[in-house]
């Protein structure tokens, strides 16, 4: 009898301490972002896990030394853990006051209710004609403007000097015609070495970039439909799949890492990339020029690469306050200055003394280069438009599953469906 | 005839004490205290796996987003799916990698368990050695393997290159990557398996086999008549449960191909992921994982009626 009390006691306190355990977690932290004494907290959460990690926890920590009203409390965590907890972690309440995040998830987060906007922010002492346009288009959404800009940089054409001097190939290429000659002409399948490294997925799009050079493109301008199938874009990805396929100036189907291991290791002569890969190509001890991407038949221009800070739908007037500091702190000229020399970013502002970059060449190089566009920018479907349809069918063509102008039609239609 | 009988029955209620009997009490006493105990586990069970399939259920019959309840939409994220190539592809991929990958991952972890059953030299080690990639986390070792297949960079292609075999372009490779992802789905799950086979090997009575051996069967006689036949409950756990891990293959392809190239390696797992998490469309991925409960459900059955009928007691 007594054995039998007691049995139950034990099990009634470990379903009471089970029950705790679930509920918990309930209380005290359930609204991180506070005020408190006067000062207001701000989560801000973002992925920048790579070598510019110490350049964002130093100007954090500069701000939070700089005044005593707000603090930032920053959490960084891997770009896909990032987008695969945030909106759950808005449903739960849970969610940052501020986060970055890519450009092109920006409209269906804000379809989704999370984000408010912040065109008031730029009333403030930071002018939105200083900042990237590209950016700043990107997070355009309804007329209204969704973002602050934190990092943004176009992309740049990468060429191994030494490749180069030993086939006696003049560089760099600054058109798409010589960039395809080069290419050519530095192909060695035998000895393992491309004359390029194109990526077909988790990388800037180089697709985009071959294609808006001869007047095609994914979308139009204004968004409002595809031209994946315009006889330019089936041109330039007809032209390029083939180098691919013979001689084989790249090899098919890398993804982004593949295609930056294979330029370090100085196994494919160019490569078109953003700034951050600079630093692991400066550790192997590469001999590299940073040049703009070539001129196409139309235009010449480079993706945008843009992450910007937005601003929790449930921030309070305080918090957004404590948000607008940070952002004016974040984007002004010592802090972008620092920022740029530090990481190889171009700085956000138009008016940063180039001079003052010297420290980093790779800065520089990335600042002088203005002519960018954001690729699928403000669209609600991008990533579906991206990972569903155009890298998929760019994948059936380079492994030569079909007619580029079928494949291309085909999978025009299909964006065009997902346009509203 | 009838009025003391009813006299009786009256009687008999109002003469029913209060309290209920000593034993009727202590019954009911150990029922209260067996639900207290059984309790942690059924809460743990209705919280994490019966609410979120009751949950997904409702989600399936609406246009749900990943945040918000979404609308009832009927049964139109089901009857949307005959039509959908990218639903009629993954259902392919899986069934074909489930057809290769079980009979392959049950037929050698059976092999391996005979071969590691006997006396012989380093056995401890083996054993260890073929259940190691499976405690060892798929998406660390699927890394590994992706290096090693790697055409450009990977051990696999250099060495069998020099045996004249050409593994072409890898796991980017349209035709190769989905036998690459099965390839590693086996080298995982085989070691789990052998290590069922050795469990139900012991447990076969030595008597039967040196009675067989008396009556003059060979090798093979034993066991074809003797080791197969009591091993058939192993077996038909060990393939059903191979079904299962087969019908929910995801970390490998996640890792390695990514779904690709062009969706080759796209499993119905990795779509319910893809259209979840990236499209946020939360009625057609409930709806898909629905559509796979319901299939393993099916095929699990008909594994067990199957092995049922060929069961054999001595």
């Amino acid at each position: 009898m007594n054995v039998q009390r007691s049995a139950g006691g034990v099990a009634a306190v470990a379903l009471g301490l089970m029950l705790a355990a679930c509920s918990g977690g309930g209380d005290g932290d359930a609204d991180s972002s506070a005020t408190d004494g006067g000062v207001t907290t701000i989560t801000f959460w973002n992925s920048y896990t790579a070598s510019d990690r110490p350049a964002v926890e130093e100007l954090v920590r500069r701000f939070n030394e700089s005044q005593d009203q707000y603090v930032v409390d920053m959490t960084i965590q891997p770009n896909d853990v990032l987008t695969d907890t945030l909106l759950p972690a808005y449903q739960a309440g849970k969610g940052p006051t501020i986060v970055t995040i890519d450009a092109s998830l920006v409209p269906s987060y804000v379809e989704q209710g999370v984000f408010q906007p912040v065109d008031d922010f730029y009333d403030g002492a930071v002018s939105a004609d200083l900042l990237p346009k590209a950016s700043l288009d990107a997070t355009t959404y309804d007329g209204k403007q969704y973002g602050v800009p934190f990092g943004a940089t176009p992309t740049m054409l990468y060429w191994n000097k030494t490749l180069f001097a030993d086939a006696g190939v003049d560089g760099p290429p600054t058109t798409m015609d010589e960039m395809a000659e080069a290419a050519v002409a530095l192909t060695d399948t035998a000895q393992g070495q491309y004359g390029i490294a194109i990526p077909d997925r988790e990388a800037p799009s180089v697709w985009a970039v071959l294609m808006w050079a001869e007047g095609g493109g994914v979308v139009s301008e204004d968004r409002s439909r595809s031209v994946f199938g315009a006889p330019e874009s089936i041109e330039a990805v007809r032209t390029w799949s083939d180098l691919m396929r013979d001689p084989g100036i790249s090899p098919v189907g890398l993804n982004g890492v593949d295609a930056d291991t294979l330029f370090g290791a100085g196994k494919a002569a160019m490569l078109i990339n953003g700034p951050w890969v600079s630093a692991g190509f400066d550790d192997a001890g590469l001999d590299y020029g940073i040049a703009p991407v070539p001129a196409g038949s139309a235009t010449q221009t480079a993706v945008a690469i843009s992450t910007n800070v937005h601003l929790s739908a449930d921030a309070t007037d305080a918090e957004k306050e404590a948000a607008y500091a940070f952002l004016e702190f974040w984007n002004s000229v010592e802090s972008q200055t620092y920022w740029a020399v530090e990481t190889g970013y171009p700085p956000n502002r138009s008016d940063v003394d180039p001079a003052t970059l010297a420290d980093n060449p790779t800065a520089q190089a990335f600042a002088a280069e203005t002519n960018s566009r954001f690729y699928l920018g403000g669209l609600r479907n991008a990533s579906q438009i991206d990972t569903d349809v155009v890298i998929p069918t760019i994948q059936r063509i380079t492994n030569g599953q079909g007619d580029v102008a079928e494949l291309m039609t085909e999978a025009s239609d299909q964006i065009d469906a997902l346009l509203d | 005839m009838t009025a003391p009988t009813e006299e009786i029955a009256a009687g008999g209620a109002r003469a029913v004490p209060a309290r209920l009997p000593r034993r009727a009490r202590l019954e009911r006493r150990r029922a209260r205290t067996a639900a207290l105990f059984l309790a942690p586990a059924l809460l743990v069970l209705v919280v994490f796996v019966l609410w979120p399939m009751v949950n997904a259920a409702w989600l399936s019959f609406t246009d749900a987003g990943l945040i918000g309840g979404g609308e009832f939409v009927g049964l139109e994220n089901y009857t949307a799916l005959p039509r959908d190539d990218r639903f009629t592809n993954a259902l392919g991929n899986t069934v074909l990698y489930t057809v290769v990958t079980t009979p392959l991952s049950v037929l050698l972890a059976l092999a391996a368990a005979l071969a590691l059953n006997r006396r012989l030299r380093g056995r401890g080690f083996f054993r260890a050695t073929f259940f190691l990639p499976f405690v060892a986390s798929l998406s660390i070792t699927a890394i590994a393997w992706a290096f090693l297949f790697d055409p450009l960079v990977g051990a696999l292609p250099a060495w069998l290159g020099r045996l004249g075999l050409e593994l072409g372009n890898g796991v980017r490779d349209p035709e190769l990557a989905i036998w690459i992802v099965m390839f590693v789905g086996i080298w995982r799950n085989v070691g789990f398996f052998m290590v069922m086979f050795l469990a139900g090997l012991q447990s076969i009575p030595r008597e039967l086999q040196e009675a067989a051996t008396l009556d003059g069967a060979g090798a093979w006689g034993r066991f074809r008549h003797v080791t197969l036949p009591l091993l058939s409950n192993t077996t038909m756990f060990v393939a059903i449960i191979a079904v299962i891990f087969s019908f929910q293959a995801f970390d490998q392809m996640y890792v390695m191909t990514a779904g690709g190239p062009f969706f080759r390696t796209e499993t119905l797992v990795m779509l319910i992921y893809n259209r979840g998490f990236d499209n946020y469309d939360m009625g057609s991925a409930t709806a898909i994982s629905w559509v796979l409960v319901v299939l393993v459900l099916v095929v699990s059955l008909a594994q067990l009626g199957y092995f049922r009928r060929r069961e054999v007691r001595y």
